[in-house]
């Protein structure tokens, strides 16, 4: 745990951080009044607990611990594609979409699709990398574990994901379960 | 890992060996070495090259709905929409009803201090007062059993020439308050890890060393080095050393200047 700080260090945090956080929420679980309360927990959270590196890594280590509790939030609720419009009547989003940009908004929807199936610390991992690019180094001193762990954990979710989307052999994603680097180094000697 | 010394064509490393490095291999994780050997292997297989162009098409895609989603989120919650005051406030409040439950036991404990310290310097004042005795001069304290000291650096409050008008109750609180944890602190704090402990965990939950900083602008000039060297103090008691010298300067300095004692002066000045 880094060095505490005090109430007016963490007010100045809160006013600069809590829009971009609440927005970085919102667009994982689509609900703004969890996304409040997601990001309070974030800021308990870094007054009880603040980063090792200190006040330089704040902004990274709140937007990941947000994407965290926003993943864990949205556990075991599957987020529906549908939107109520103005007459009440709930339709599918992805259904209207303009034909000219058909293809990419497809291969959105099903990646999105694919990505809500995904089990949540998988999808957790899959969105510190992709979407915060964090390194393998920042991402296991976030979530506490080795690197090792953290190669071979985002190697699973992203073999899990491809999978998903059909584009890889079920039985084939799930034999190699841990990273061998070994493997590699043996080849050469 | 060394290289090998003639330059060899890296061993082909199998399909699976490749599929679980695809992670590391697409993020730029391998060594050199690592690297050599996928990429000798993709030369060979089909069937790896698709799965990492698949991946890296993958990537892309959720990048891109990341972004979307982001975007989306920002047009929902425009970031001038967000209450940031309302924000701090539930913030703090529930911050503070979590440390509550931790303090409450605390604050008895320091109330039961601040009680007796208050009883036991009425007293004393009380019986300075009849026996004609007490701060007598700048720069010179008397105590009823002790004979009259010069107290060189920091000035004794300039009860006459201190304006006090723009100090407010809360200042006076703040004054008194680090009066009574100095006064612990002499008593038996340098000689009770665990009271200095308390005292300094007191004084950390009520940011004393911010408010004493800003305190002293506010001060009459003349007081201003007791309340600087009081800041101080206070400051290197949190700082909780296991230096004995550390704690025999603080103690040395705390004595010489009978810092406690004009705190509390100042704060009913």
């Amino acid at each position: 745990m880094g060095q505490p700080f005090s109430e007016r260090v963490l007010k100045h945090w809160i006013e600069r951080l809590t829009p971009s956080l609440i927005q970085v929420s919102f667009g994982i679980c689509h609900d703004r009044h969890k996304a409040e309360e997601i990001v309070q927990e974030a800021f308990i959270r870094l007054w009880k607990s603040p980063p090792d590196a200190g006040e330089p890594a704040i902004g990274s280590w709140m937007r990941s611990t947000v994407t965290n509790l926003s993943i864990s939030a949205i556990r075991r609720k599957r987020r529906t594609w549908t939107l109520i419009d103005e007459s009440g009547t709930a339709h599918d989003v992805r259904a209207e979409r303009p034909g000219a940009e058909s293809a990419r908004r497809e291969d959105v929807a099903r990646v999105t699709d694919a990505l809500e199936r995904l089990d949540p610390d998988k999808r957790a991992m899959i969105m510190l990398r992709v979407n915060e690019g964090l390194s393998y180094e920042a991402i296991a001193a976030h979530l506490g574990v080795p690197i090792g762990t953290v190669m071979s954990r985002l190697n699973r979710a992203r073999l899990a994901l491809l999978e998903e989307l059909g584009e890889i052999d079920a039985d084939a994603s799930r034999r190699p379960s841990e990273f061998n680097i070994n493997r590699f180094r043996d080849a050469s000697r | 890992m060394p290289l090998p010394s003639e330059p060899t064509r890296p061993t082909p490393v199998t399909c699976s060996d490749l599929k679980a490095a695809l992670s590391a291999y697409l993020d730029d994780e391998l060594t050199r070495d690592e690297r050599l050997h996928a990429d000798a292997h993709l030369i060979d297989c089909g069937k790896c090259r698709t799965l990492v162009e698949r991946a890296e098409a993958l990537d892309d895609t959720l990048r891109r709905k990341f972004a979307e989603d982001l975007d989306a989120a920002a047009q929902e919650i425009p970031a001038d929409s967000v209450d940031t005051a309302a924000m701090q406030a539930q913030v703090f409040a529930s911050i503070g009803a979590r440390e509550r439950k931790l303090w409450l036991p605390r604050l008895a404990i320091a109330a039961s201090i601040v009680a007796a310290v208050a009883t036991s310097v009425a007293l004393w004042r009380a019986s300075n007062a009849v026996q004609g005795v007490g701060p007598s001069a700048p720069g010179e304290f008397v105590r009823g059993d002790d004979a009259p000291r010069a107290v060189p650096p920091v000035a004794a409050p300039s009860q006459g020439a201190v304006q006090l008008a723009s100090l407010d109750a809360d200042d006076r609180q703040l004054l008194y308050s680090t009066g009574v944890i100095l006064q612990n602190l002499r008593k038996s704090g340098f000689d009770n890890p665990a009271q200095r402990e308390e005292l300094s965990a007191i004084a950390r939950y009520d940011e004393l060393v911010d408010r004493l900083d800003a305190l002293v602008a506010r001060v009459d000039p003349k007081d201003r080095p007791a309340v600087t060297l009081a800041r101080e103090t206070i400051e290197a008691m949190i700082e909780t050393s296991a230096d004995p010298k550390h704690w025999d300067t603080v103690r040395r300095d705390m004595e010489r200047n009978e810092l406690d004692v004009k705190l509390d002066l100042l704060s009913e000045a």
